[in-house]
């Protein structure tokens, strides 16, 4: 029974953790401030998106070490593929989309 | 004006429907073929010694096994997987067994492959049609290996409720065709009726001799035996044993073979719950799937050799799971296990693999 209960609890631990990284996933790391900065993920609703906000996932932001708000880091099962930040200005590139539409493209390539 | 309006949109339309269609259906899909040749096992060299003394080898030679393949893919392989840099037809396909797919979307594979493997000539087809989506997926199966002596079609619809991003359960219902009437062995319930010997008779249209044992220096009878002749009159075994030995298995499998395919084709409905699992790190991946058939209903066969009929119920358990496990433990040093079951009918398909890797 111990040994069954510790394969479930590795179970939901595996799941649980990291699941903003999982498969393609776009992660937009943001503050309330700057949501007028933000880009909309929804052209990325076939992929996971998140958009995360400093104030509430504070440990996060530093764990990822996200210098520049908005940062925009695009994930392949947990390897960071592309980050894109927005540095002093608080501006992204107005090419983003197109960057991580590529890069996007490139994951999906190499997966067949 | 209106018509160069009119026009435009038109073909506008096409073009974007056409640009979906090739995204939805054509991109990343491969058109493949492949040759392979082998040597194949050999036994070891027999020899026959005639009445005169000569010698003569009687070794079977067995040709090289080869095979042709020819194919049309579009399958996502998993993080897990070895991607080879061309595709030939022996691919382990794991998306093809596991109801996600590294990929949303539509995901086939077409294949056709023909050759011969210890002597045996064969041809293969597989046809494998998926759409995956978010809350619901469809497939469809088609599959006819001679090798292996499988052919069946299934086609099954399903619900999905994903639980986070990497566990899925779903559930719906399977149609499947079988062409065997598993379970059920007719040369056994011939020979709870009738003699062995009456097939002999009446199915291989063979016949026997009765002739007395006797001891040259003695006179006396040392016992009885039979020997069989096929239907031009040539002896075919010295004794019963004999016959049985060697020529009869033939006849039981022939018999066999040929009384069920009498009997034909069914086609049943079952329901089907199943559970994937997958997670993938660059040195932890795991992925788990399985799917329980636990209630079935005949659409279509002969009832009387149905599987239904042969377990006596409508509620067997037919399940087909598996999971690839891998765990780099230090940069050196890696674990890894890829299982798969498959308990259809009375079919039992187990394959175990499991490793140690340490570079130095």
């Amino acid at each position: 029974m111990r040994h069954f209960a510790a394969v479930i609890a590795l179970f939901v631990s595996v799941a649980s953790y990291g699941q903003i990284k999982d498969d393609i996933s776009v992660v937009q790391y943001s503050a309330k401030f700057v949501t007028a900065n933000e880009i909309d993920l929804k052209i990325f609703r076939d992929y996971n998106t998140q958009t995360l906000y400093m104030s509430e996932n504070k440990k996060i932001f530093e764990k990822e070490k996200i210098k520049y708000l908005p940062t925009i880091i695009l994930y392949n099962d947990g390897e960071v593929v592309l980050v894109i930040e927005s540095g002093i200005s608080l501006k992204l590139p107005d090419d983003t989309t197109e960057q991580i539409k590529k890069e996007i493209e490139t994951i999906l390539e190499n997966r067949f | 004006m209106r018509k160069i309006i009119l026009l435009v949109f038109i073909l506008l339309s096409i073009n974007s429907y056409s640009q979906n269609l090739w995204d939805n259906v054509f991109k990343y899909s491969t058109f493949y073929g492949g040759y392979t040749e082998s040597n194949s096992i050999q036994g070891n060299p027999t020899f026959y010694v005639t009445q005169e003394n000569e010698l003569i080898e009687t070794t079977r030679r067995v040709p090289a096994d080869f095979m042709v393949t020819y194919g049309w893919r579009k399958l996502a392989n998993f993080q897990y997987e070895d991607k080879n840099k061309f595709y030939d037809g022996t691919e382990n396909n794991v998306a093809t067994r596991s109801s996600i797919g590294n990929t949303k979307g539509l995901e086939y594979l077409f294949e056709y492959q023909t050759g011969r493997q210890q002597g045996d000539e064969f041809t293969n087809k597989e046809a494998f049609v998926r759409y995956l989506a978010k809350y619901w997926l469809v497939k469809g199966e088609f599959k006819q290996n001679e090798l292996v002596d499988l052919h069946y079609v299934s086609g099954e619809a399903r619900l999905r409720l994903p639980i986070g991003k990497k566990l899925s359960i779903s559930g719906g219902i399977i149609y499947r065709t079988y062409d065997k009437a598993y379970g059920h062995n007719p040369i056994q319930k011939y020979l709870e009726e009738q003699p062995w010997w009456t097939l002999a008779y009446n199915f291989a249209n063979h016949t026997d001799n009765l002739y007395e044992m006797v001891n040259p220096f003695t006179g006396e009878t040392i016992g009885y035996d039979y020997q069989w002749f096929n239907q031009q009159g040539e002896l075919i075994a010295a004794s019963d044993a004999d016959y049985r030995n060697s020529v009869f298995q033939n006849v039981v499998n022939r018999y066999n073979k040929e009384q069920l395919a009498l009997i034909g084709e069914y086609e049943q409905l079952s329901a089907i719950v199943g559970l994937d699992f997958y997670h993938y790190r660059k040195n932890f991946w795991v992925h788990i799937y399985g799917n329980v058939l636990p209630e079935h209903y005949l659409l279509s066969g002969d009832e009387r050799y149905s599987y239904d009929n042969f377990v006596d119920t409508n509620s067997w358990l037919d399940y087909s799971a598996g999971g690839v496990l891998g765990f780099r433990i230090t940069k050196n040093l890696g674990v890894f296990t890829e299982i798969s079951l498959q308990k259809y009918w009375d079919r039992n398909i187990r394959t175990i693999k499991t490793g140690i890797n340490f570079r130095i």
